[in-house]
């Protein structure tokens, strides 16, 4: 069974079709990026998957239960227990140190626990760097600390949002480096972009264009493109050490 | 001004309790001239409230934390000796409603006691800041 | 395991706006702790004045009343010492719808071992005395005997000394509760001590005496109590016209000028409350609009992570509470250390009776205090904090992206 089926989903604004009659899945432990130029629906997407807001027509499954149909309420929830999301922006809490940005996405969902936050930034390199504020942070490692944060409740789905969109190609490769890493270990990624190289790291890449599928691109190389990012990363936290 | 805080707060409370104890927080003062049986307790708040303010000023100039934690301590210990100025150390007027009693007595002991706490919130904070820089 | 609260760590972390609320509720504490314990200390000294008189009607000399003040004598403690004939004892007595009739002299000391500056000595007749020895007798449970005196709660002499007056050496046998009036100040003894005490100012050149002639045969005041069903009003007329060179005193208009006066102070301090709380309120209500656009950004980030609506506006009200609680704490302590270290002072500037009450009916208004001013914080910031928990957390976030 998919983890995530959209089934004839549209979101309809007045006359504006912001997506027209979609439908994708998503397997369980699969790499898929969502592409498009601005404009395509591919944000409009990204908040449905994300359970920030609802289609006008069609199913949403997540897990097999349909959210679209669920209250405000019942789709914070979800997000909360089932879904890590990283942005383009980053949206750390200013004057939260890296630590305390992870433990408050675990503060509503269970227990903060500084144990498992800093294992999480121990995951993507940043432990030494636990207890800085974001403005002493560089903007990869921002966005690292973003990612500890989105993988800290074991989320069924990370939702990435244009996440090297501010970053440079050294951290965007270390970034992509931590989803290889995350997709190893059977996390399940959905990357949206407009950036064709960073589409090009998923197994999948599915390419909206005015709010509609136009095609599907299946990675042939992702494989040996994924060996090389995960010894690119081994030989950076060997580095670190 | 938030380097100095410690020293500025001492330096105002100190300012407070000299200035007072000769004018409106002083001792009694009889209406023929002669002296109260308060006045040396007044001349002694007087002489530690300088004293008081001679440490708050060397706080500014001191930069090793040791140095300013020993200035903190022996504030803390002229705000104590304060506390205790009028009434214990030195003797009142024996009726309630004489103004060495009614005021003098509760404003110097208060503001004394607030020189205390903060010099020992003075101390806590060096220590604190101490150690930072030494790890 | 490190301890984590968002509430505690968005309060450390913006301690402008902490400090703040803090120092806002603080004020608003402040002025209802204060002024409640004034007001309340004021109606027990006017309480407790109304059981001390114990009498209907006062009889002094008629040029007492306008060069002492009876008030004042009563109230601050003013000192003074004045006479008239005996004589006029026997007049009220005589008097139609005298009840009970009892005389005290009056002595001031220019200097006793005790005080620096003069007190009030009051000689009473033990035999007919209904004024003083019911509240002596909580303090001491035998007659007082000759050169013994009970000392008001103010005089600074210890139960068992012996200190001089006009250098005659007098006991301390019993010190009075006190009662927020200008007896506190008093020293009383029985008649046959006070005109010893007359006797010996006279010795030291300190003559008291109005008319002369003896000093056995004067007297300062006659208390009177009226008889069963007699009216006060007329009776007050008749002591008037029947004793000669006397002023009689109701002493419940005493009573009512006092309670005028401390209504006065009441409505002056519910008005001063009544401004702080309004500039406070708006204060508070100006900060929380404030802290709507400064937070819409951070709060869209917590509801993107997974925070209810009804979880963000209880983070913020959790945040009002606490900044709220620590500031009505501050205010409070503020005003404990503002007011009772100083009751004497107020007491004295207040120029009314003034007795401070029992602590627990103290830490009662501290607990009103404190309860009102969360709950007025509360609501300042409710509004803000149902705006908050509403914002969209995707729109937010996109603006200014």
């Amino acid at each position: 069974m998919s983890l995530l089926e959209l089934k004839n989903i549209s979101k309809i604004y007045g006359d504006l079709k912001a997506l027209d009659n979609v439908s994708i899945s998503v397997e369980k432990g699969e790499w898929v990026a969502i592409m498009g130029p601005s404009g395509s629906g591919k944000s409009t997407m990204m908040n449905i998957i994300g359970c920030m807001d609802k289609p006008t027509l069609g199913e949403v499954l997540l897990d097999g239960v349909d959210i679209a149909k669920e209250s405000s309420k019942k789709l914070t929830d979800i997000r909360r227990d089932k879904i890590g999301l990283i942005f383009q922006q980053f949206h750390m809490v200013n004057y939260l140190t890296a630590v305390e940005n992870v433990m408050v996405s675990q503060y509503y969902h269970s227990l903060p626990d500084e144990q498992e936050a800093l294992e999480a930034l121990e995951k993507v390199g940043l432990r030494e760097r636990a207890h800085h504020l974001p403005s002493q942070l560089s903007g990869g490692e921002q966005q690292r600390v973003c990612v500890a944060r989105a993988l800290i409740n074991h989320p069924e789905l990370i939702l990435a949002d244009e996440p090297t969109g501010n970053l440079d190609e050294a951290n965007e490769n270390i970034v992509l480096d931590l989803f290889a890493q995350l997709h190893a270990e059977g996390t399940t990624l959905i990357v949206v972009t407009h950036d064709p190289e960073v589409a090009e790291a998923a197994q999948r890449t599915i390419v909206l264009e005015h709010g509609r599928v136009a095609r599907e691109v299946v990675n042939e190389n992702f494989e040996e493109q994924q060996k090389v990012w995960l010894e690119r990363l081994k030989a950076r936290k060997d580095e670190i050490k | 001004m938030k380097k100095h805080a410690f020293a500025w707060i001492l330096l105002i409370l100190a300012a407070v309790i000299s200035v007072g104890s000769v004018t409106v927080l002083g001792p009694c003062v009889h209406a023929d001239g002669s002296e109260a049986v308060c006045s040396r307790a007044g001349r002694a708040i007087l002489i530690d409230g300088c004293v008081l303010a001679g440490l708050a000023v060397l706080l500014f100039f001191l930069r090793t934390p040791t140095g300013r934690t020993a200035v903190l301590f022996l504030v803390l210990c002229a705000s104590a000796v304060g506390i205790a100025l009028p009434g214990t150390l030195f003797p009142l007027c024996r009726m309630d409603s004489m103004h060495c009693r009614a005021v003098m007595q509760p404003a110097t002991i208060i503001l004394f006691a607030a020189a205390l706490v903060v010099s020992a919130a003075g101390i806590i904070s060096e220590r604190k800041k101490d150690r930072r820089t030494k790890s | 395991m490190k301890r984590f609260s968002p509430v505690i760590r968005n309060l450390t972390r913006k301690p402008g706006r902490t400090a703040a609320l803090v120092l806002l509720t603080a004020f608003l504490a402040l002025s209802v702790f204060a002024g409640s314990v004034v007001v309340s200390s004021l109606r027990q000294g006017l309480g407790s004045m109304e059981n001390r008189l114990g009498a209907d009607i006062i009889v002094v000399p008629a040029e007492a009343e306008s060069r002492f003040g009876l008030k004042n004598l009563l109230l601050q403690g003013t000192v003074g010492a004045f006479y008239m004939d005996a004589s006029a004892l026997e007049r009220v007595r005589e008097t139609e719808g005298v009840g009970k009739a009892s005389a005290q002299v009056f002595l001031s000391s220019m200097k006793a071992d005790c005080c620096s500056v003069k007190v009030q000595i009051i000689g009473f007749d033990p035999d007919t005395d209904f004024v003083v020895q019911p509240w002596i007798a909580e303090s001491l449970n035998r007659p007082l005997e000759d050169l013994e005196v009970v000392i008001g709660c103010r005089v600074a002499a210890e139960v068992g000394e012996d200190f001089r007056i006009y250098d005659r050496k007098c006991r301390v046998a019993a010190r009075l509760a006190q009662t927020g009036t200008g007896l506190d100040t008093a020293v009383y003894c029985n008649l046959n001590t006070i005109h010893t005490l007359l006797r010996a100012a006279e010795e030291k050149g300190i003559s008291h005496k109005i008319d002369s002639g003896n000093d056995a045969d004067v007297v300062s005041a006659v208390y009177v109590r009226v008889a069963p069903g007699a009216d006060v009003g007329q009776v007050n007329n008749l002591l008037n016209g029947h004793v000669r060179k006397a002023t009689a005193v109701r002493t419940a208009g005493m009573i009512s000028e006092v309670s005028d006066s401390l209504a006065g102070v009441s409505n002056t301090i519910a008005v001063l409350i009544g401004t702080v709380w309004g500039l406070a309120l708006l204060i508070l209500l100006i900060v929380f609009a404030m802290m709507v656009n400064e937070r819409r950004r951070e709060l869209a980030v917590y509801r993107l992570l997974g925070m209810s609506r009804r979880m963000l506006s209880g983070l913020i009200l959790k945040e009002t509470v606490l900044c709220s609680l620590a500031g009505a704490l501050c205010g409070i302590a503020l005003g404990a250390v503002l007011i009772f270290p100083f009751t004497t002072l107020i007491e004295t500037s207040l120029k009314l009776p003034y007795l401070t009450p029992a602590p627990g009916t103290v830490l009662l208004y501290a607990a009103a205090a404190a309860a009102v001013t969360v709950a007025a914080a509360c609501i300042a910031g409710f509004r803000t904090a149902l705006r908050l928990s509403r914002v969209d957390p995707g729109s937010t976030l996109r603006e200014g992206a």
